[in-house]
């Protein structure tokens, strides 16, 4: 399957509801992409997991640092092919092909970039099935895949490489100061495994799933129906065993913020509209963490919460919401490379600091 | 005797023209807008002051508010060609500078656009240095393509603006007549969002100058020679020099007056806003007498902007719309729109209308649609209404009843209470909102941008912060007594160490009639 500029509209608004109100805005992305197929003629090819050669070696490349500060410095042309080719020089040999680490948000976008610029092929699947604050939340590092060698590099070429690190928590933080001095936004690759191990690990179809959930908006706004039933509606024909659901309707009526040791993070109320009651809190954490009806629990991470405004579908980011916007709160079902024990233990409650035990959303329904 | 301030509001159907004193409104005046400007605006304010008695010398001040240039860019009439300069690189460089407008509006404004070396970080440290010879050299390519209006673009502006202005030099220098719009005027962070605002404002310029010649001219002639404003979108006052500067801040300026006026003349500062008009109905929020913002960006012509705009609710619902009767009825969104006159039923037309169903329940002369059945009647009605109640429900924040304002010519159609509003209040003269919303414009001056509360402390901030903005709104003409602070947000910046955040803060106050007198 190719991606071609058609499909450039459905995919980001799909990867911005599988950001979770995270992972950046894709609209920047789907303009870098946009402009460089037209430039280059090169569509993105997309590999199915199962057909990618044991022997075969894949990068996942795509943005680091800060969502805010890539408002204003955008993309630079070089973060198309630099990351890729830093790492493949470590290696001493040609990848075969790119993966995303996160399909949620901008960094859906950046392998697809790369395989224009470069003319390797994307693996339809991703680490994370969604997206999450850093890069050790990823099936590739829960499978024990050493991130290092990791490249970091700015739009000067400026290139920090991490080797030799043990643990995926400290490579997360060493790249993270190099992030900052480096400006603030940058590109990176890290990460890379073989055709077999990418079959192990990663999460399949996410790009399919992004680009669904994106159709799905766009005819229910063209033929005035819902977009938030019209999302229900495709994951259900999708994935029949894969539980979605409306969790609430309502206005944002109390909002916190903090920022605490670099995350974006808060609490918030919704107060039911429209047969939904009384009120319902979230919490997020650069995602959206968990909903709750005074104890009950609504949903929790790794599963999805997607924020979107009720009229129009729009994906509402965390940075974004605000006090008075009428919402529509979406539920899906993690992948179920996330709800092992091994990887509950990272990207689970405990993995964000809260005290709740996971429960997959459908025994919440 | 206090000051008579005068409103005009320059639309696309009508020129309205009021005088407003210690927020009353003294006299008001209707005349089509005429092609040419500079003659309707004469006339309006002619014919106002003559029916009111008052000489020109008694005017405080003038507002105008006008849609001109909205239309004229949504319409791409009247706009010039333009060159954008980014100063970003080797950041940025693979969105190019308008590469997300139409073709058809690129094919008027044109596609000179460069990127060269130049920008700031978000920390105030440089990208590159400016490329000083690269400006150079890409301002003569754009002397030679004939462009007289450009617009400067830095990454970080909000933060420094210091290399837009070296960079406004050097084209000047290279272009002698060049008119140039800085992203700096253009406040807010979000790099593609404010070059288009910017480069958007960069091809009003030479229509700017036109319209705010012709106003200008058209009050000399009738004397009056009290400061001259024009209304932005936010509710406050531009000078209107600063207009010839920033037309394109003028935007949104329709409905915030309309809402801005419906507040003064029906009293309330916190209220829902239900203006009915032949197709559409808007509905939005005052708060403490302004219209609430949307948070989204919005989309002008086809292009994406980071305005402050409004947050409104517009549905298919007005005087005009069709009935539909069936297993449900139906009322909107087709409509009969302006024909109403013609094609109603109580105007001897054929064509069953909300109107025809409002007169029928409950008001004039019934004769025309007596043959309607009550049954039929009360369901359009009932769909009236929940149509309405169910967008005045959108726009609250809470549960709680609301009073509603009901303004434009369809707010007949309203015909009992509503669910979920404390009172329905018509004011008076609602016809001429628009204007009175002008004539109260007040004056604001504005901050956006990154602050490290670890380094430089909250409170410290905050003080700073909204000090800049009081010093920007007294010298956007408000008088230091009256400012308040209407707005302050703060946004943690994601993924950084330390306690980087985003602060914008706005401040409002009266204008400053003696100083500016």
């Amino acid at each position: 399957m190719k991606i071609g500029i058609s499909d450039l509209s459905a995919l980001s608004l799909g990867a911005a509801v599988l950001g979770t109100g995270g992972g950046g805005d894709p609209y920047i992305g789907r303009l870098a992409l946009q402009r460089q197929i037209e430039r280059t003629g090169i569509e993105p090819e997309l590999i199915a997991l199962n057909s990618l050669p044991d022997e075969a070696l894949v990068i996942p490349v795509g943005m680091g640092g800060s969502p805010s500060v890539a408002l204003e410095k955008l993309l630079s042309e070089s973060f198309a092919d630099a990351p890729l080719r830093r790492l493949e020089a470590l290696f001493g040999r040609r990848a075969d092909a790119v993966i995303p680490f996160e399909i949620g948000g901008i960094n859906s976008l950046m392998p697809l970039l790369t395989a224009c610029a470069t003319g390797v092929g994307v693996v339809n699947g991703d680490g994370m099935g969604r997206a999450f604050p850093t890069l050790d939340k990823t099936t590739f590092g829960i499978a024990g895949i050493p991130p290092c060698p990791v490249v970091v590099l700015n739009e000067h070429g400026e290139t920090v490489i991490i080797d030799g690190v043990r643990t995926h928590a400290r490579t997360e933080k060493i790249a993270r100061a190099a992030f900052v001095e480096l400006g603030g936004s940058c590109a990176c690759a890290m990460y890379a495994m073989t055709g077999l191990q990418v079959k192990q690990v990663a999460i399949g179809d996410t790009f399919t799933l992004a680009l669904e959930i994106g159709r799905a908006i766009e005819a229910a706004r063209a033929s005035k129906n819902d977009p938030c039933e019209a999302i229900l509606a495709r994951l259900r024909l999708l994935s029949a065993e894969r539980h979605a659901r409306l969790l609430f309707d309502g206005r944002v009526v109390d909002l916190a913020r903090d920022m605490v040791g670099g995350y974006n993070q808060g609490f918030g109320t919704l107060e039911g509209i429209e047969g939904f009651e009384r009120t319902v809190s979230f919490a997020f954490q650069n995602e959206y963490l968990y909903m709750r009806q005074d104890e009950r629990l609504l949903a929790i991470v790794p599963d999805l919460i997607a924020f979107l405004d009720r009229e129009t579908g729009d994906p509402i980011t965390c940075e974004s919401v605000r006090y008075g916007q009428r919402i529509k709160v979406i539920g899906i079902a993690a992948a179920k490379e996330l709800r092992s024990a091994a990887a509950l233990a990272v990207c689970g409650p405990s993995g964000f600091g809260l005290a709740d035990a996971y429960v997959p959303i459908e025994l919440l329904a | 005797m206090t000051a008579l301030r005068l409103g005009v509001d320059v639309g696309g159907t009508n020129t309205d023209a009021v005088l407003v004193q210690d927020r009353l409104l003294v006299a008001s005046f209707k005349t089509p807008t005429t092609s040419d400007v500079e003659t309707g605006v004469f006339q309006a304010i002619q014919a106002l002051l003559q029916s009111a008695g008052i000489g020109a010398h008694a005017i405080a001040s003038v507002v105008i508010g006008t849609t001109q240039f909205t239309n004229a860019f949504v319409e791409r009439r009247r706009l010039v060609p333009i060159g954008v300069i980014r100063l970003a690189a080797p950041a940025t460089t693979s969105v190019p500078p308008l590469y997300d407008w139409p073709a058809e509006l690129l094919d008027v404004v044109g596609r000179e656009v460069a990127i060269v070396r130049g920008g700031y970080e978000f920390d105030g440290r440089e990208i590159a240095p400016l490329d000083e010879a690269a400006v150079r050299d890409v301002a003569t390519r754009f002397r030679k393509a004939g462009l007289t209006s450009v617009a400067i673009v830095c990454a970080f502006a909000p933060i420094n603006a210091t290399m837009e202005h070296r960079a406004a030099e050097i084209v000047s220098t290279e272009i002698p007549d060049v008119q140039l719009s800085l992203s700096s005027d253009f406040g807010r962070i979000g790099l593609l969002e404010r070059e288009n605002a910017t480069a958007m404002n960069a091809s009003l310029l030479a229509l700017a100058k036109q319209i705010v010649g012709s106003f200008n001219r058209a009050l000399k002639k009738l004397g009056i020679s009290a400061p001259f404003f024009i209304s932005q979108n936010d509710g406050t006052l531009m000078r209107a020099g600063e207009v010839e500067r920033r037309p394109v801040l003028t935007f949104a300026s329709g409905p915030t007056n309309s809402m801005r006026g419906a507040a003064l003349l029906s009293g309330l500062d916190d209220a829902i806003v239900v203006d009915i008009g032949g197709t559409t109905t808007d509905i939005g929020c005052l708060v403490r007498s302004f219209p609430r913002e949307s948070a989204l960006t919005s989309d002008i012509g086809g292009v994406r902007t980071n305005f402050r705009m409004p947050d409104l609710v517009s549905i298919g619902l007005g005087g005009g719309s069709l009935i539909k009767f069936g297993q449900r009825t139906r009322v909107g969104p087709q409509s009969v729109g302006y024909e109403l006159v013609r094609e109603a039923r109580v105007f001897g037309g054929g064509t069953l209308t909300a109107t025809d169903i409002a007169v029928a329940a409950e008001i004039g002369n019934r004769s025309l649609v007596a043959n309607l059945a009550p049954l039929e009647v009360a369901a359009a009605v009932d769909e009236i209404h929940r149509l309405v109640e169910n967008a005045i429900d959108r726009m609250k924040t809470n549960s709680a009843d609301v009073p509603v304002v009901l303004v434009g010519g369809g707010s007949i159609l309203i015909t009992r209470p509503l669910k979920g509003v404390s009172r329905v209040l018509v004011p008076e003269h609602s016809a001429v909102a628009n204007a009175v919303g002008a004539a109260i414009a007040q004056v604001s001056g504005e901050v956006d941008s990154y602050f490290d509360y670890e380094i430089e402390g909250r409170e410290a901030v905050l003080n700073a912060v909204k000090g800049d903005a009081f010093r920007r709104a007294v010298a956007a003409g408000a008088a230091p007594s009256s400012l308040r602070i209407s707005e302050l947000d703060e946004v943690p910046l994601g993924y950084l160490p330390g306690k980087k955040v985003r602060v914008r803060v706005k401040a409002i106050g009266d204008l400053d009639l003696i100083a500016n007198s």
